[in-house]
């Protein structure tokens, strides 16, 4: 339960967070993504949190819907331990590089 | 007013022969006749061999439901003036067929168990009956409707690929319970709808709404039950 409900609330971040983005750096004119701004950006501690809570919410919600397509469309056991021992290490390892990028 | 129909049916006759086939009879059935009228002709006046469920032929027992032109209904709830003059007619998808039109409803009614389809109260009962007010009995209402003809779950592309998934009937009865002022198994019976093959698999596809012959809003039933369980699992109910 408490997978699922995680899953509705990180696709809420993801619909406001894109729509931030998209704002941001599609219709709010040239100065936001000059490289001077993007650096100022990321070197600003609110932004590295809005950051790291996106990469979480991206990774959680995508991992985890790929959880389901494998718990419903794959068949045969072993193959279905192996796939989702492999989307628990993919995600930890991205979310590590991901921090990586964000915080140094 | 009659008019000729062409009925196109998928045969499997695993006696004679283990291919499937498809078989093509013309019949002439007037506006008022359902595609059953036309299964028993057939059965009785051109093909003997031909097996299909049926029992009310009125549309209370659930035991006509098969696929005609690409979509679950009963079939004796099916107008023929209602389809083109070609009528393709299949057993339900994805249970194993044993004859023609006859499929094996096994774990089907399997998975209708495991939601423990029984009214569950220990409380003494009182003198008479137990009472359910008539507003009570409006929150289950749609529910009971269901008669169990099984073609919300074989339409339902979770139950296609995840032969567990206990699929929008099953859910539908445990809903039917879980919402009954009467019943005291909430706990048990959410347990049984919220594991990985229960409540969480559907995807709100809508297939089994599309396809109810009660005209049941199967998917806003099983929405309620997350929620049930949502609210539930905050209080330290079942995960
Ligand atoms: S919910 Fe509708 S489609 Fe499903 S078994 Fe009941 S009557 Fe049939
Ligand atoms: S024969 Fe009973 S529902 Fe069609």
């Amino acid at each position: 339960m408490w997978s699922w409900l995680l899953h509705r609330i990180t696709g809420v971040i993801l619909v406001v967070g894109l729509l931030y983005h998209f704002i941001l750096m599609h219709f709010m004119g040239h100065d936001n993504y000059s490289y001077e701004a993007v650096i100022q950006r990321l070197s600003e501690p609110s932004w590295k949190v809005f950051n790291i809570v996106f990469l979480f919410s991206a990774l959680y919600h995508g991992f985890y819907g790929l959880n389901g397509l494998i718990t419903e469309y794959v068949k045969g056991n072993s193959l279905k331990n192996f796939l989702k021992f492999i989307i628990i290490i993919l995600p930890l390892a991205l979310a590590f590089f991901g921090i990586k990028i964000v915080l140094f | 007013m009659s008019k000729y129909y062409t009925f196109k049916i998928k045969r499997y006759l695993p006696d004679e022969n283990p291919k499937i086939r498809w078989d093509v009879f013309r019949l002439k059935l007037n506006s008022m006749e359902r595609v059953l009228d036309g299964l028993v002709k057939i059965k009785e006046t051109m093909d003997g061999t031909l097996t299909f469920r049926k029992s009310c032929a009125h549309g209370v027992c659930g035991s006509c439901a098969m696929k005609i032109n690409g979509k679950n209904r009963l079939a004796c709830q099916t107008l023929v003036k209602d389809l083109p003059e070609k009528i393709e007619i299949e057993p339900l998808p994805s249970l194993p067929v044993i004859k023609d039109l006859v499929v094996d409803m096994t774990l089907f009614f399997q998975k209708n168990d495991k939601v423990l389809p029984y009214l569950i109260n220990e409380e003494p009962p009182p003198e008479r009956e137990r009472i359910q007010s008539p507003e009570d009995q409006h929150k289950i209402l749609e529910s009971i409707t269901c008669i169990m003809c099984g073609s919300c779950t074989t339409s339902c592309p979770v139950f296609w690929t995840d032969k567990e998934y206990l699929g929008p009937s099953a859910l539908l009865k445990a809903y039917r319970f879980l919402f009954d002022t009467r019943d005291r198994a909430i706990e048990e019976r959410l347990e049984a709808v919220t594991g990985e093959h229960g409540v969480w698999r559907c995807h709100s596809i809508f297939n089994c709404v599309e396809v109810c012959p009660k005209e049941i809003d199967i998917t806003k039933h099983i929405l309620k039950l997350k929620r049930l369980a949502v609210k539930k699992g905050f209080k330290g109910g079942p995960e």
